[in-house]
């Protein structure tokens, strides 16, 4: 199958400022980005779309900046971690965000045999801090470099190393108990 | 049997029914999104000429009919410019006072979240 590469469809969006090539992108990463942004959003499927859109947008108006030297989807997973880092940080002011809002009422929640996986795994993310999530998911699910998980996080490789280690321990130990029917 | 649970199989596990999310919707929500931005952009360039062509005219009728250049000595308005600076300690204090209030209130500002 012919299919246009990511580098084509972008060098189109910057000279001609194509809004259907940049289609193209959307539809090429979003089901990748908005699945990411469920599993550390806690499976808040709004609030994942929201951010989905959001990085789009901005990856849209600072496309000509992207320089090809990295991958486009770590271009956008780099933006998306941002606004969603931004989010809680805004979101940490308030009494409780949805996301722990989810937690709170999920926090029974037992290891589920098939499709409901990906949401109970979320859910057991909300557990952790959103940068060691982040790290985690990148590097458990989408088997990202640290290289790559640095780039995107924009942190040095020892502190990406460290959340991924903390993190696997603490989500190992939570999802122990979980199977074992003792969630707390 | 060990009581530590199988993290990286679970993931295997997951990365292997990672399900495909729907598109057509999203493409089109973001697509339009891209349109109504352009659009507000065009619709803010158009604002901004008119103002800068209203401004330059104003000016224009301004200096024509109301020569305050003669009126105004300039070698009187560059005499109030000083020419030397001096940092005392109370000036240092209110320079510290003031950036310190300015930056205080831009991180507030950007702590808090200012919906419409």
């Amino acid at each position: 199958m012919n299919e246009v590469s990511d580098q084509v469809l972008i060098q189109k969006v910057v000279t001609l400022d194509c809004h259907d090539s940049f289609a193209g992108l959307v539809k090429r990463h979003q089901s990748n980005l908005r699945y990411s942004l469920r599993q550390i959003t806690g499976w808040d499927q709004a609030l994942a779309d929201d951010i989905a859109q959001e990085t789009f947008i901005k990856a849209y108006q600072s496309i000509s900046s992207f320089k090809g030297t990295a991958k486009f989807s770590s271009w956008l997973y780099r933006i998306a971690y941002n606004i969603f880092v931004s989010h809680f940080r805004v979101a940490r002011n308030r009494e409780m965000t949805s996301s722990e809002a989810v937690l709170d009422h999920n926090r029974g929640v037992y290891l589920s045999e098939s499709s409901d996986l990906h949401r109970d795994l979320a859910k057991a993310l909300l557990n952790l801090p959103p940068k060691q999530r982040v790290a985690l998911h990148l590097h458990l699910h989408k088997q990202l470099t640290h290289d790559e998980i640095c780039n995107i996080m924009e942190m040095p490789l020892g502190s990406v190393k460290t959340l991924i280690t903390r993190g696997k321990k603490i989500l190992q130990d939570d999802l122990s108990s979980w199977k074992h029917g003792d969630p707390t | 049997m060990s009581d530590k649970f199988d993290i990286d199989r679970l993931f295997d596990q997951l990365r292997d029914s990672e399900p495909a999310l729907d598109d057509s919707f999203f493409v089109n929500t973001v697509v339009s999104k891209l349109q109504k931005n352009n659009d507000r952009v065009g619709f803010l360039t158009k604002e901004n000429l008119s103002v800068l062509v209203a401004g330059a005219i104003g000016c224009g009728v301004a200096v024509y009919y109301f020569p305050a250049a003669e009126l105004i000595e300039f070698t009187q308005f560059i005499a109030q410019i000083p020419t030397t600076f001096t940092l005392t300690p109370t000036y240092l204090i209110s320079i510290l006072g003031i950036s310190s209030t300015f930056a205080g209130l831009t991180y507030w500002v950007s702590e808090n979240e200012w919906s419409s």
